[in-house]
C-alpha cells in the first residue's frame, strides 16, 4: 500500500496500523510474562531476593482464585534477607498484617531492620497521620548505612 | 469560530505576549515554596511517599490497603527519593513548580484560543495569583503533574475539534491528545471515563467534513492513542491482583465514604480522623450532611485483595443510597455545595497551622487567606456569565461543559475543593473571557441572561447551605 503523506485519511491509517500494532506488542509480552499461581509458588521458593519479593506480593493479592501458601509466606518472611522481613509491614499484604507483623517484628530494639519495619507499620497509609520528616530522615539513613554495610561486607 | 491567525500569539499589537505571565507565576510559586519552607507530608501526600519507599525499597507498587492508585506519581517520588534522599523531597516540590508552568501556558492559550488576547492576559494574570491552585506546586499532592498532563490533553482535542478539516495536523494532534490524556490517567485515574463524553464531540465534528468513515476513524485514533499509554498497567494488574483494573481503583473506598451515613470532607480541619463525629450539630447543614453513624455500612472484610474490596465497598455503597432515595438525593446537595466551596487547600493548610515562619504570620497570612477567598468566589461567581454568554462557539461550549461538569459529577460521591481542582483553570478561562468583554449582558438574549441569573441563585443558595462550616473553617484559619 502506498502511504501519501499530504492527506488525513492515509496518515490516521498509518498512525491507526501503529498504535494497533504497539497494543498488540503489549499484549504479547504481557501473555509472555504472565505466571500462573504454580509458577508464582516456584518463584517463590527458588528465585533472587527481588523475585521472591514479587512473587510474594502477587500470591498474597491473587486471592480470589488461589489459597495462598501461607507456610511460604512465612518462611520468605524469616529470611536472611532483610528487605523480605521488613515486607510483613507494608500494606501489600494487609490481609496476614496482625499476625505477621507479631511474627516477624525483630526482637532487637535498636536494630536497623526493627527501624524499618517501625517505620512501614506506623505509616501505613491511611486517611490522616502526618509523615515526620525527621521519621523518614532516620529510615534514609538507615538505608544508607545498610547499603554501606553491604559494600564493606562485599569488599572483605 | 476561532481561526488560526487569531491564535498566534506573537500578533502585531504592542501589548506583552501573555505567555509572559507564565514567568510572573513562576515567581510567585517559587517565592511561596521557598517561604513555606519543609513540610510534612500529610494525608495523600504521606500515603505517595510511603508508596514510592516501599517502591524503592521493595521494586513493585504495592498499594495502600484502600486504594490502587495509578503508578506514575509514585514513580516520580521514587526517583527523587532514591536519587536525592530526603532532598529529593525538596526537588520534586521544586520540579512541581516548573510543571505548573505547563498548567499556567495552556491555561492562557485556551483563553487566547477560546475569547481574546486581553482575556488571555487577564487569564496569566489570575494564574499567577490564585493560591488555592498556587499551593499545589509546594506539596506532594499529585494534582500538580496531573494537570501539566490533563490540561495540553484537553487543549490539543480542542484545536482538533476547532478544526477537523485541517489535514496533516488533524490525526497527530489527536493522537498527541490521547497520548497525554493516558498518561493522566497514570497520574490519576478519575477521568477514565470522560472520553464518554468526548467521543460523541469527536463523531460530530468529524461529520462535517465529507470523508465516510472519519468519525469512526478519528474516535479509534484517540481511544488508541489512550489504551496504548495505559494498557501495561492494565496488564500488570491482571497479573498481580487477577483482576482487569485499568488505572486505579479508589472507587469504593470513596464509596464508603459518600454512600454511607457518614460524612466526610477534608476541607474541613475538624475532620481528621475516621471516629470523630461532627463537632456541630445545631446547623442548618446537618440536614444535608445527614450523619447518621448508627446507619452506616463497614468496609469490606480483609480476606480480599485492594481490588475486590473496592468493588464490593461500591457495591455495599449502591445498595445503601438505593436503600436511602430521600437521603441519597439531599446528601448529593450537600456534595455540590462542597465541590462549590470558596474554600481551599490553602484555608485548610492554615486552619491546621500546617505553615510555619512568614506564611504563619498574621500580618502574611491574613491578606493571603483573603486573596484565596476572593478570587475563589469570584472564580466561581464570574465563570457562570463567562459560560453562558461570553463563550459563543457551540463546540468549546460542548468541550468545557463537558469536562467542568465531568469533575462535578465526581464530587457527587465524596466532595472537597481538591476535586474541583481540574476544573479552576478552566473556570480561569471563563472568567476571564467575562471579564475581557464587559458588554456582553447589554448584547445577551434576555432567556440567557435569565439562566445566568439562575445559576447564580442556585451557587449562592449551596454556599448558604455550607456558611456554618465555611466560617468555621476561615476563623481556625485566621486566628
Amino acid at each position: 500500500m502506498m502511504v501519501k503523506l499530504d492527506g488525513r485519511g492515509p496518515i490516521s491509517n498509518l498512525l491507526l496500523v501503529i498504535l494497533v500494532g504497539i497494543i498488540l506488542l503489549e499484549g504479547a509480552i504481557a501473555v509472555t510474562r504472565h505466571r500462573s499461581n504454580a509458577e508464582w509458588l516456584r518463584v517463590g521458593q527458588q528465585g533472587t531476593a527481588k523475585e521472591q519479593l514479587m512473587a510474594l506480593q502477587v500470591l498474597a493479592n491473587r486471592s480470589a482464585d488461589f489459597k495462598v501458601d501461607k507456610n511460604l509466606v512465612r518462611q520468605l518472611l524469616s529470611s536472611p534477607e532483610p528487605r523480605l522481613r521488613e515486607f510483613a509491614f507494608s500494606s501489600t499484604i494487609t490481609r496476614f498484617q496482625v499476625r505477621l507483623q507479631r511474627e516477624h517484628l525483630e526482637t532487637a530494639r535498636e536494630s536497623p531492620v526493627r527501624l524499618r519495619q517501625e517505620f512501614f507499620l506506623h505509616y501505613r497509609p491511611g486517611p490522616s497521620r502526618t509523615m515526620k520528616l525527621k521519621d523518614l530522615r532516620r529510615y534514609l539513613d538507615s538505608l544508607e548505612q545498610a547499603s554501606a554495610d553491604q559494600a564493606q561486607d562485599h569488599d572483605q | 469560530m476561532p481561526g488560526t491567525a487569531t491564535t498566534r500569539l506573537h500578533s502585531s499589537s504592542p501589548s506583552p505576549n501573555p505567555l509572559w505571565w507564565v514567568l510572573v507565576g513562576l515567581g510567585v510559586r517559587f517565592v511561596l515554596l521557598f517561604l513555606a519552607g519543609d513540610l510534612d507530608p500529610q494525608a495523600d501526600e504521606r500515603n505517595y511517599v510511603y508508596l514510592a519507599l516501599s517502591w524503592n525499597r521493595f521494586g513493585f507498587l504495592g498499594d495502600t490497603g484502600r486504594f490502587l492508585w495509578p503508578p506514575a506519581y509514585p514513580w516520580v517520588l521514587a526517583q527523587f527519593l532514591d536519587g536525592f534522599g530526603l532532598w529529593g523531597l525538596f526537588l520534586v516540590r521544586v520540579s512541581q513548580v516548573l510543571f505548573s508552568g505547563v498548567i499556567g501556558a495552556t491555561t492562557i492559550l485556551l483563553a487566547k484560543r477560546l475569547f481574546s488576547r486581553p482575556a488571555a492576559t487577564v487569564t496569566g494574570l489570575l494564574w499567577s495569583i490564585h493560591l488555592p491552585l498556587i499551593m499545589f506546586s509546594h506539596t506532594h499532592w499529585a494534582e500538580t503533574l496531573y494537570l501539566a498532563l490533563l490540561l495540553p490533553s484537553f487543549y490539543l482535542l480542542l484545536v482538533w475539534l476547532q478544526e477537523p478539516q485541517q489535514t496533516r495536523k488533524g490525526p497527530v494532534l489527536l493522537v498527541f491528545s490521547g497520548l497525554l490524556f493516558g498518561l493522566a490517567l497514570l497520574v490519576k485515574e478519575v477521568a477514565l471515563l470522560l472520553p464518554v463524553l468526548l467521543i460523541p464531540l469527536i463523531i460530530w465534528r468529524s461529520s462535517g467534513v465529507g470523508d465516510r468513515g472519519a468519525g469512526l476513524r478519528n474516535v479509534a485514533l484517540y481511544v488508541l492513542s489512550i489504551v496504548v499509554v495505559v494498557l501495561p498497567w492494565s496488564l500488570r494488574n491482571l497479573e498481580v491482583y487477577g483482576r482487569f483494573v485499568p488505572a486505579g481503583m479508589t472507587v469504593g473506598e470513596n464509596a464508603y465514604w459518600g454512600l454511607n451515613g457518614l460524612y466526610r470532607n477534608f476541607d474541613l480541619a475538624t475532620q481528621d480522623s475516621e471516629t470523630e463525629e461532627l463537632t456541630r450539630t445545631d446547623h442548618l447543614d446537618r440536614w444535608f450532611v445527614a450523619w447518621e453513624p448508627g446507619s452506616a455500612w463497614k468496609r469490606a472484610g480483609r480476606q480480599q485483595n485492594v481490588v475486590d474490596r473496592n468493588r464490593e465497598n461500591l457495591r455495599r455503597g449502591l445498595r445503601y443510597a438505593g436503600e436511602h432515595p430521600g437521603w441519597f438525593l439531599r446528601t448529593r446537595i450537600r456534595k455540590l455545595a462542597d465541590w462549590l466551596t470558596p474554600l481551599s487547600f490553602f484555608v485548610r493548610h492554615h486552619a491546621r497551622e500546617t505553615y510555619a515562619g512568614v506564611l504563619a504570620s498574621p500580618w502574611v497570612k491574613r491578606p493571603m487567606l483573603v486573596l484565596a477567598m476572593a478570587t475563589t468566589v469570584l472564580l466561581l461567581l464570574l465563570s457562570i456569565p463567562g459560560f453562558v454568554l461570553s463563550l459563543r462557539d457551540p463546540t468549546a461550549k460542548w468541550l468545557l461543559g463537558a469536562y467542568v461538569g465531568y469533575f462535578a459529577a465526581t464530587g457527587l460521591l465524596v466532595s472537597m475543593s481538591r476535586f474541583r481542582l481540574p476544573a479552576e483553570p478552566i473556570l480561569l478561562v471563563l472568567m476571564a473571557g467575562f471579564l475581557s468583554d464587559p458588554g456582553v449582558f447589554r448584547r445577551a438574549h434576555k432567556r440567557t441572561v435569565a439562566i445566568c441569573w439562575a445559576l447564580w441563585i442556585g451557587l449562592i443558595a449551596l454556599w448558604l447551605i455550607a456558611l456554618p462550616d465555611t466560617l468555621d473553617q476561615l476563623g481556625r484559619a485566621w486566628s
